[in-house]
């Protein structure tokens, strides 16, 4: 028998990779870890973790980015998670035990403040220095061996983007064993406005040093044309409305083809499993269950990207600070600020990601007005409500240029964000009431956005909703399966087979199943809920199948078409129609249409304002880490939703 | 006396002094709105607030209502 020798591996050294917003942190971090990356959450709290591994002659490290700071001093979530980090403030995680410095070459000033700080700290640290081409454009020139000598720490240009100096960054972070020495030490007795004077003075006085702005080259024509364009305030705004425009114009029409081939897919691999099992519970439960809850999810995706993808280019290009700050002034007027647009925008898509979003917002306060705002905008998973009744009630007409149609859902947009700024006025003045919030925020150079970087974001969005909205959307679509299949009743089922074999013509054939399937509904405990709160939405003009339908939707709303499509499959012309002819022809039992036009107005009206979706309830309480916010907001969400609904109906019914 | 918020787009000026300390205003410190720094006010708003200013390579926003407690010469 031979003994191997055991390899005792040492443990992996970590580095975290910080600096100010916009240094260049991610984009570094990206490519010194390449795929070796992964998210996580931080123990306890909602920011997430992202850490990697480099590795320099067998040995490894592992990475950690952080969010950016100012100074030691946190202001918002996101900072304080980052100096709790590097301080080893959090559980289960030790300081680290390098630091890797990110500065911008065009913001020492700005910088430098913070690494003084950290150079306190007693950790050995390693100054990446980038965006030395933006600097050369502007006509900037950084001696870095004068500044290393300054600081008494190794320098090291970089360009991230096409791996210049990534190499000689690597060897100095796996070398660098020395703990930094305080860059500039002030009186231990000074505050915070005290100390960051103390502190500029000295970063001004080795820019004065350093004169880095002195040797200035010619400075970049088209980095002169953009920035006239873009920073007037008439030129810009026009340029945003834009902008804007061709995002939306993106999301709704590039989308489409993706989302089809997605449903076609769904609907495909739900008729394989749907043929390969035997007829019954595990049948539907995978194919009408799994698959068909899956697919509804998965379905939004295109459109959740193609958004994402401009909001990152447009985070990237140092564009978005610009529309938040063009749009300050309106947000203002519902007591926002221009931070709260970036949420904002994302939640047309979804309000999963754009709640995460609102972490940016440093104030409790307008972080959580925002929270309670962004699920009134039209996320993607009203419009196959919208589309399904629009296209059955609007009739088809044009005016001009104007299609009546599409004004509907234009208007029904507009109600959404009528409904979440009235929630911000009123949260303004009443729960959430303090001073108004400020717009503070750094604007970024203009530049060129690095692809692997936006490759690497888009796939870590990607993988957050599907993992947060896919978990807790499937759970819910497989209770609402189970609620909508069980009790199973024996006779309608015996009832079925008899039928069944009495004919042989496949429509009839159909048509029987699908009655059978109407029956099955209305006995499951969907259907007797449904019958149960007939009398509550009675009011609305529901029937008891809306009913069931809407109930059927609260954990996610787009269940509620879906659901729709099986309660009125029933009849002899169920076959040949599309589901928006049968909703225009369902009657009551005394022969009433239900689908009038001020039901369905009403329902509009509800699904506008309504909160039918537990994937945002999830989000909000492990944002706002309590339940409290998610319960007001589904209460409220729902009660408006009802009153709107309810006034539509009886008012319309009245004229 | 002038402050930051009477600046106009182009127009530059020297912090002299900080009339009132709150959390905004040790936010724009952090981010070295502090005395002796030379700003310039690059862009306005449509309406005029916020404001954006460069500061040595930095371009930072705020609103009037911060901006009025850093006095400039
Ligand atoms: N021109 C140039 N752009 C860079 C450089 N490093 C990063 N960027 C770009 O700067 C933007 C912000 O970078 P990012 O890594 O997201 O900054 P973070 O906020 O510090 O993580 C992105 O568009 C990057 O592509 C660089 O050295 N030169």
């Amino acid at each position: 028998m031979t003994i191997h020798p055991v390899h005792i591996m040492p443990h992996a050294k970590s580095a975290v990779v910080i600096g100010n917003p916009n240094s260049g942190k991610s984009t570094l971090f990206n490519h010194l870890t390449g795929l070796n990356q992964k998210t996580a959450n931080y123990p306890g709290v909602t920011v997430e973790k992202r850490t990697g591994r480099v590795f320099f002659e067998n040995k490894k490290m592992d990475l950690i980015d952080l969010p950016g700071c100012y100074s030691i001093y946190p202001f918002s979530e996101d900072e304080r998670i980052s100096i709790d980090v590097i301080k080893g403030n959090l559980a289960g995680l030790s300081s680290p035990d390098k630091i890797i410095y990110v500065l911008d070459a065009t913001q020492i000033y700005q910088g430098l403040t913070f690494l003084q700080q950290l150079s306190e700290l007693g950790i050995p640290i390693v100054v990446a220095l980038t965006m030395n081409d933006i600097a050369t454009k502007k006509g900037i020139k950084v001696n870095h061996s004068l500044l290393s000598s300054k600081l008494k720490l190794p320098v090291i240009p970089i360009n991230a983007k096409n791996g210049i100096g990534l190499s000689s960054l690597i060897a100095s972070i796996f070398s660098s064993e020395t703990p930094a020495e305080p860059i500039f030490s002030i009186d231990k007795e000074s505050n915070h406005a005290e100390e960051f004077s103390l502190r500029f003075k000295y970063n001004q006085n080795l820019l004065h040093e350093l004169a880095p702005f002195e040797k200035s080259e010619k400075v970049h024509i088209s980095y002169t044309i953009i920035k006239r364009l873009v920073d007037k305030p008439l030129t810009s705004t026009i340029i945003f409305l834009c902008a804007m425009f061709i995002v939306f114009q993106a999301v709704f029409a590039w989308a489409t083809p993706l989302m089809d081939l997605i449903d076609n897919g769904a609907t495909a691999l739900s008729a394989i499993v749907s043929s390969n099992l035997e007829d019954g519970a595990l049948n539907s439960f995978v194919s009408d269950g799994i698959i068909s809850g899956v697919g509804s999810v998965i379905i939004f995706l295109p459109q959740i990207l193609i958004l994402f993808l401009f909001i990152i280019l447009m985070e990237d290009t140092g564009y978005l600070s610009r529309a938040a700050f063009l749009s300050d002034r309106l947000m203002r007027s519902i007591g926002l600020s221009g931070q709260s647009i970036i949420p904002l925008l994302s939640s047309f898509a979804c309000a999963v990601p754009s709640i995460m979003a609102t972490r940016v917002i440093p104030n409790n306060r307008d972080r959580i007005v925002t929270i309670m705002t962004a699920p009134f905008m039209t996320c993607s998973a009203r419009l196959p409500i919208y589309a399904l009744l629009i296209g059955a009630f609007v009739p088809q007409i044009s005016y001009g240029f104007v299609n009546l149609q599409g004004l509907v859902l234009f208007g029904l947009y507009l109600l959404g964000i009528f409904g979440g700024s009235l929630t911000a006025v009123l949260l303004r003045k009443s729960l959430l009431k303090g001073p108004k919030p400020n717009f503070i925020q750094t604007i970024p150079e203009f530049r060129v956005p690095d692809l692997k970087s936006v490759i690497y974001k888009l796939y870590d969005r990607a993988i957050v909703f599907l993992k947060r909205a896919g978990t807790v959307i499937l759970l819910a679509s497989m209770f609402v399966w189970f609620l909508s299949y069980f009790p199973r009743s024996e006779i309608i089922q015996e009832n079925l087979v008899f039928q069944l074999s009495e004919t042989t013509d496949t429509a009839s054939r159909e048509i029987l199943l699908n009655n059978a399937a109407a029956d099955q509904l209305q006995q499951s405990w969907l259907g007797r809920t449904g019958r149960a709160l007939e009398p509550f939405f009675a009011p609305l003009g529901w029937d008891w199948r809306v009913t069931s339908a809407v109930i059927a939707g609260f954990p996610a709303r787009e269940v509620v078409v879906a659901v729709m499509g099986t309660i009125y499959a029933v009849g002899e012309e169920a076959e040949n129609q599309t589901l928006a002819n049968r909703l225009t022809n369902a009657v009551d039992q005394d022969g009433n249409q239900i689908f009038t036009l001020p039901m369905v107005i009403g329902m509009l009206i509800f699904y506008a304002w309504c909160l039918q979706c537990v994937a945002t309830i999830a989000i909000i309480r492990r944002e706002t880490n309590s339940w409290k916010w998610p319960v007001i907001s589904w209460v409220y969400m729902t009660s408006i939703g009802y009153l709107g609904a309810f006034t539509a109906f009886q008012v319309g019914s009245m004229l | 006396m002038k402050t930051l918020k009477d600046l106009n787009a182009d127009e530059s000026g020297i912090i002299i002094g900080i009339s009132e300390i709150n959390d905004d205003v040790l936010r724009l410190m952090s981010m070295g709105l502090v005395v002796g720094a030379e700003i310039k006010c690059e862009g306005l708003s449509l309406g005029g607030d916020p404001k954006f200013f460069s500061l040595y390579g930095s371009q930072i926003t705020a609103r009037n209502n911060t901006l009025h407690f850093f006095k400039i010469s």
